[in-house]
């Protein structure tokens, strides 16, 4: 074990540090005392970030079981930005709903640790425990507000259905295990290449077990029942900080444990993930538009993009792949803020998300009503925003790998998806206000962050090519 | 050796009976007990595979500590005698269920009866006996070598399970 050892796990080493600090702090802390807690989580964060830049193409292994390498560097990055924006929007929201603030952070930042952790983890059962460690700090932070009946409802459904699919998860890898003696992603890869003709069978249930537990974990259609129920029942910033890291964490994983280890079965499971995009966006999309309540549509909407993530991943190729990191970076920033700006505008003891108040927000709200129409036709994919960009490359690469189909089934989905984003927007910008109460003033810290995330959706809408090209480099790494 | 086979009867007859007894009991209570005894039967079966140490966890934290914990659940909750749930299961989800169970017993019909026809046991390729962990000291020196990382982790998920629960059981918030 040299000392490139732990260098390779130092941005998690942080965030952990941050979590058990956070621990402490609201451990020590006098009844009544006010600590910013979220504070040092932003410190374990940038931590977090510094070390991720110095890593960067240093290609860092640790224990065997880490690489630090640029694809998973790459969505550390994004976890760092989800992470530092979930900190910056929480205080208030914390404050409001008085949630136990020493263990939301502490398990915001916890559940990031397992995040980074399942980025980097070249071990299958170190992914397995990774993503065992975010699961568990996610079902906890939806139950948080233990006294709503939805919220204990969304965080059962999700408890029961994640701890059914971990299970499907782990007899993958014990069929993986029994076929190739190893858990390490190269190894089983080269088992595979070398016996995949020996054990056909195996080696086919182990993938499929596999594609199921990961199929939940990223809300992939027909394992995204939990979905819709767990985002409403969570308080808003939670339920964008689980639609976008743990679906930027898992879609890392998902991608490298199908290239690296289960390259060889291509032919067998290509098919599989061409069917599983195409029903995701689809029925993502025509669900949604029957919602009402605005929690639930960006639910809805979430599963449709994670059809189009499953887009780049079908298309296997360097585009896609170098697709699915920039739509997740795009994807996470936001959706994160739209769930941000459905947070910002409840009142205590009231939710204010169904769509009928926000009717007139443009009065009531006006700066609020333009970030989320923005962030909204990003979702929707209208350029000059950073969706619309996102969009773009993942169809560029289901048509250059000759996949016409799923790039007519994405551009359709698109077009329909886009009505009811608009209608939320017509509703915030041409109905006769209702009685929705007035929100509170945005804290300072949130009204930076949303004009952050409004310049990085501009910003990444207009010149996207340095990004692409980063996102593109980096997953030259998986090979 | 030739104790084996009268062995394999006895704890296979217990394991079959009590895990039959289990759904038939409406009291929960009787339950989460008949399943202890299975569970000690099954962990007799793993000391006739030798594989001892897996007999030892089975013992200690499946009837130990989770049927423990069951049965603590079981009675504080106090729940009543299942006699209402036959009323409440709709008759559509008692007939899919019923199709489940005959579709694998038919699976596994079918699994025995290729099992039998290719004469090997299933596990005789080197899948099975590549490398045979056995002992609790072997277990334990590959525990602490090759898998140290993932066991760190695992403390890591510990904690985080356990600020969890504490989260969603305590008092006051």
């Amino acid at each position: 074990m040299s000392s490139s050892s732990i260098v390779a796990i130092v941005p998690i080493l942080c965030v952990m540090a941050a979590g058990i600090a956070a621990m402490l702090a609201e451990a020590f802390r006098e009844p009544g005392e006010r600590i910013p807690i979220s504070g040092l989580g932003l410190v374990g964060l940038a931590g977090a970030g510094i070390s991720t830049v110095l890593l960067w193409g240093r290609h860092a292994t640790g224990f065997g079981v880490v690489a630090a390498d640029t694809f998973g560097l790459f969505v550390v990055m994004i976890l760092v930005v989800i992470g530092a924006m979930t900190m910056l929007l929480s205080p208030r929201m914390v404050e409001r709903d008085q949630l136990p603030g020493g263990e939301y952070y502490a398990l915001t930042l916890f559940a990031l640790a397992g995040m980074m952790l399942m980025a980097m983890a070249t071990d299958l059962l170190v992914i397995f425990l990774a993503l065992e460690v975010m699961s568990l700090a996610v079902y906890v932070l939806t139950a948080i507000r233990r006294g709503t009946e939805a919220s204990v409802e969304g965080a059962f459904k999700y408890f029961i259905l994640g701890g059914f699919s971990s299970a499907f998860f782990l007899y993958g890898l014990a069929f993986v295990y029994g076929i190739a003696h190893t858990t390490k992603l190269d190894g089983v890869g080269s088992a595979l290449a070398g016996e995949a003709a020996s054990h056909p069978t195996l080696a086919l249930v182990a993938v499929g077990l596999l594609l199921v537990g990961f199929g939940f974990k990223v809300s992939a259609v027909p394992f995204h029942m939990w979905t819709p129920d767990a985002y409403e029942g969570a308080p808003a910033i939670v339920a964008g900080f689980m639609s976008t890291g743990v679906k930027a964490a898992a879609f890392a994983a998902f991608v490298r444990v199908m290239v690296t280890a289960f390259e060889p079965l291509r032919a067998a499971w290509l098919p599989v993930i061409w069917v599983m995009a195409a029903i995701t966006m689809i029925l993502g999309t025509v669900v949604g538009v029957a919602q009402t309540n605005l929690k639930r549509m960006l639910a809805y909407s979430s599963i449709a993009h994670a059809g189009y993530i499953l887009i780049g991943l079908a298309a296997s190729n360097d585009v896609g792949r170098g697709a699915i990191l920039f739509y997740l970076l795009v994807y996470g920033v936001t959706n994160l803020g739209a769930f941000a700006v459905i947070g910002l505008l409840a009142t205590p003891g009231r939710a204010n998300d169904d769509l009928a108040s926000m009717a007139g927000l443009s009065n009531r709200h006006p700066a609020l009503a333009a970030v989320f129409a923005v962030l909204l036709l990003s979702l929707g994919g209208i350029p000059p925003t950073a969706g619309f960009v996102g969009k773009w490359y993942i169809f560029n690469a289901a048509v250059r790998s000759g996949d016409y189909g799923l790039a007519i089934i994405g551009v359709l989905t698109s077009v329909v998806s886009i009505f009811f984003y608009l209608r939320v927007i017509v509703m915030m910008y041409m109905a006769e206000p209702g009685d929705a109460p007035s929100s509170p003033e945005p804290s300072r810290a949130a009204v930076l962050t949303l004009a952050a995330t409004l310049i990085v959706t501009f910003y990444l809408g207009i010149l996207p090519a340095p990004m692409l090209e980063l996102a593109a480099r980096s997953v030259g790494s998986l090979f | 050796m030739g104790l084996e086979l009268p062995l394999f009867y006895v704890f296979a007859a217990v394991a079959v009976v009590t895990s039959a007894l289990v759904i038939g009991q409406r009291s929960p209570v009787y339950s989460v007990m008949l399943l202890i005894a299975s569970f000690a039967a099954l962990a007799g079966l793993y000391v006739l595979l030798d594989a001892p140490f897996v007999a030892v966890i089975q013992i200690i934290i499946y009837a130990g500590a989770i049927l423990v914990l069951f049965l603590f659940v079981v009675m504080l909750l106090n729940a009543p005698k299942e006699a209402a749930l036959r009323e409440r299961v709709a008759a559509g989800p008692r007939r899919a269920g019923a199709v489940l169970g005959v579709v694998l017993a038919g699976e596994l019909a079918w699994a025995l009866w290729h099992a039998a026809l290719s004469r090997e046991p299933a596990g005789s390729g080197q899948g099975m006996s590549a490398q045979p962990v056995d002992s609790v000291r072997a277990i334990g020196q590959v525990l602490y070598t090759d898998y140290a990382f993932a066991f760190e982790v695992t403390s890591l998920l510990i904690l985080v399970a356990m600020v969890g629960a504490v989260v969603l059981a305590k008092r006051h918030v």
